[in-house]
C-alpha cells in the first residue's frame, strides 16, 4: 500500500517536473496586456550590455543631481520632451513615434531604470525603436553616466512619484518576470524566492544542491569575483542552460540529468523579464557599481600542449584539489564525505572524469570562471588571488583531460 | 529612402528666445548650407510624381560634427 502510494507520488512529481521543463509562458501578461505600449513605446527589457546598470538609488531623489538634470534637460531634451515634460516639445510635434510623457505616472512606473538608461544612451538607434521611426538621439557619447543619471532623475519628478525609481516601489515594472516566475520557478524557488519551494526538496532529498535563495548574497554560478552577485548574463547564462547534477530520482524527467531545467526555449524577452523579477528579490543588485569591470575577465583559450597538462597537474597536487576530487578526479578525495555547504546539507565533490555534469558548465572557459571565482556556498573556493590566469588555464586543461575519454579542448560539453 | 530637397522646403530649428523674460522656444528658419552632417532632424514629406519630397526639415538635435 505504501509502495503504491509512494509511487504514485513518484509519478505524480516527475510529471510535474516535465511540465516544468516544458512550460510555455505566455506573451502576455496575466491580465492579458501585451508590453505596454505608451504612444508606440514598447518597455521592452534592456539587453545584457546595459541590464546591470542601475542607477543608484540616491540619484532619484538628490538635489544636486536633479538640479544638474535640469540643466541638461533644458538644453537636449525639452525642444522635443517639453519645457512641461509632456512629450509636446515644438520639434516632438512631427515625430512618427512621439517623444515619451514623463507625467504619464503609469508610463514611467512601467520603465526599469536599466531600460530608461538604454534609451537615454542609445536613443533611437537600435530595435525596436528604430523600427518605430524613433528620432530619439543616441547621448551615450555627448553625456557621462552621472549626467544620464541626473536627467533621468530629473525626468522622474515630472511623474509626481517622490522616492527612488525602483521595481519594489513600482511592481508593475516587473510584472511579466513575476507571471513567469509564477509559473516556471516558484515550484523550487519558492513564491518569495528563497529556495523553499514545495517540488524544490524532494530533487536531492536532505542534500546539497537545493534550489538557489535568491534574496541571499550567495550565488555560485558568476563571473564575478567570490562573494559579490551576478551579472545578468550569469543568471541569463544559467536560466538558459540549466543545472546540470546527478540529483535525485526525481530529475530523470530533466534530460540530460539536470537539477535546474535548461529555460532554452523561452524567447530571450521572457528570460530577460523574469531576471529583473528575479534581482528585485534582492536590492544588492542596486547597490553595487562598475559592474561590467568588476566581471573577471576569461582570456581566450590558450593552445592545449603536453607541458600545459604536465604543469596542470602539478596544480591539481599543489592546490589541494585531490583531497576533494581524489588522484584521478572521481570526487573520492579523503575530504570528500565530510564535505557540506552553507546550510550544513552533505554535498558530493564533483565528479571531474564526468564533466557533462559539470554544473556551471564544461567548455574550458566554463571550467576557467569556476576555478576563478569558486562556487560561492559550497566549500569549493576561488582560486582567483592564488593563480595567475595562465596557471588557471593549465589547471582547467588538466581537469578537463581527467574525463572519459580524454576530451579536453574543442569538443566541451554543455 | 531617398527624400528630395526643394528649394520651397522649410528648414526650421526650435531655439531659446534670446529676449530676457520670455520662455519656451522659437522658431528659427534655416537655410540648406546651415544643415551639417550628423545632426538628427524629422522630415515631413508628400509623395510627388513617385518622390517623396520633403516640405519640412525639423532639426532635433544638433549634433557636433
Amino acid at each position: 500500500m505504501r509502495a503504491k502510494l509512494f509511487t504514485s507520488l513518484a509519478i505524480g512529481v516527475l510529471g510535474l517536473l516535465v511540465g516544468l521543463w516544458l512550460v510555455r509562458p505566455p506573451t502576455t501578461r496575466a491580465n492579458g496586456d501585451k508590453h505596454e505600449e505608451k504612444g508606440g513605446h514598447a518597455h521592452v527589457p534592456a539587453p545584457l550590455e546595459y541590464a546591470d546598470v542601475h542607477v543608484p538609488l540616491s540619484v532619484w531623489t538628490d538635489p544636486a543631481m536633479i538640479t544638474r538634470g535640469k540643466e541638461i534637460y533644458a538644453t537636449r531634451c525639452a525642444v522635443c520632451h517639453g519645457d512641461q515634460g509632456d512629450g509636446k516639445g515644438p520639434a516632438g510635434v512631427a515625430l512618427p513615434l512621439k517623444p515619451s510623457d514623463f507625467r504619464d505616472k503609469a508610463g514611467v512606473a512601467e520603465m526599469r531604470d536599466n531600460y530608461w538608461f538604454w534609451r537615454v544612451s542609445e536613443g533611437g538607434q537600435v530595435e525596436p525603436f528604430k523600427g518605430k521611426g524613433s528620432a530619439m538621439p543616441p547621448w551615450k557619447s555627448e553625456l557621462s553616466v552621472e549626467d544620464r543619471w541626473a536627467v533621468m532623475a530629473y525626468q522622474h519628478t515630472y511623474s509626481g512619484h517622490n522616492g527612488p525609481h525602483v521595481p519594489w516601489e513600482h511592481p508593475e515594472s516587473v510584472a511579466m518576470g513575476r507571471d513567469i516566475f509564477a509559473m516556471a520557478c516558484v515550484p523550487c524557488h519558492g513564491a518569495a524566492g528563497k529556495g523553499d519551494g514545495s517540488v524544490g526538496a524532494m530533487l536531492a532529498p536532505r542534500r546539497a544542491p537545493q534550489p538557489r535563495d535568491f534574496t541571499s548574497a550567495e550565488f555560485k554560478f558568476r563571473s564575478t569575483p567570490s562573494g559579490q552577485l551576478p551579472t545578468t548574463a550569469d543568471l541569463f547564462r544559467t536560466l538558459t542552460e540549466g543545472v546540470r547534477s546527478g540529483g535525485g530520482p526525481m530529475t530523470i524527467g530533466l534530460r540530460g540529468h539536470r537539477i535546474m531545467p535548461s529555460f532554452q526555449h523561452m524567447s530571450v524577452e521572457q528570460r530577460l523579464e523574469v531576471l529583473e523579477y528575479v534581482k528585485n528579490l534582492n536590492r544588492g543588485f542596486w547597490e553595487r557599481r562598475e559592474v561590467q569591470t568588476l566581471a573577471v575577465a576569461v582570456p581566450a583559450p590558450p593552445v592545449l600542449t603536453p607541458e600545459r597538462l604536465t604543469r596542470g597537474k602539478q596544480l591539481y597536487a599543489d592546490a589541494e584539489c585531490l583531497a576533494c576530487h581524489g588522484a584521478r578526479g572521481r570526487g573520492d578525495g579523503s575530504s570528500a564525505p565530510t564535505l557540506k555547504d552553507n546550510r550544513d546539507l552533505p554535498i558530493a565533490a564533483t565528479d571531474l572524469t564526468r564533466p557533462e555534469r559539470f554544473k556551471n558548465g564544461a567548455r574550458p572557459e566554463d571550467v576557467y570562471r569556476t576555478l576563478v571565482t569558486g562556487l560561492a556556498g559550497t566549500p569549493m573556493p576561488s582560486y582567483g588571488d592564488s593563480l595567475e590566469p595562465d596557471q588557471a588555464w593549465d589547471l582547467a586543461y588538466y581537469v578537463l583531460s581527467l574525463s572519459r575519454g580524454g576530451r579536453t579542448t574543442e569538443a566541451g560539453f554543455r | 529612402m531617398t527624400i528630395v530637397l526643394k528649394p520651397e522646403t522649410k528648414i526650421v530649428k526650435f531655439a531659446r528666445p534670446t529676449e530676457p523674460g520670455k520662455t519656451g522656444f522659437v522658431e528659427q528658419q534655416l537655410a540648406l548650407s546651415d544643415l551639417k552632417p550628423g545632426w538628427f532632424v524629422s522630415v515631413t514629406t508628400k509623395h510627388e510624381s513617385g518622390n517623396e519630397v520633403a516640405e519640412i526639415v525639423t532639426v532635433v538635435v544638433e549634433k557636433p560634427q
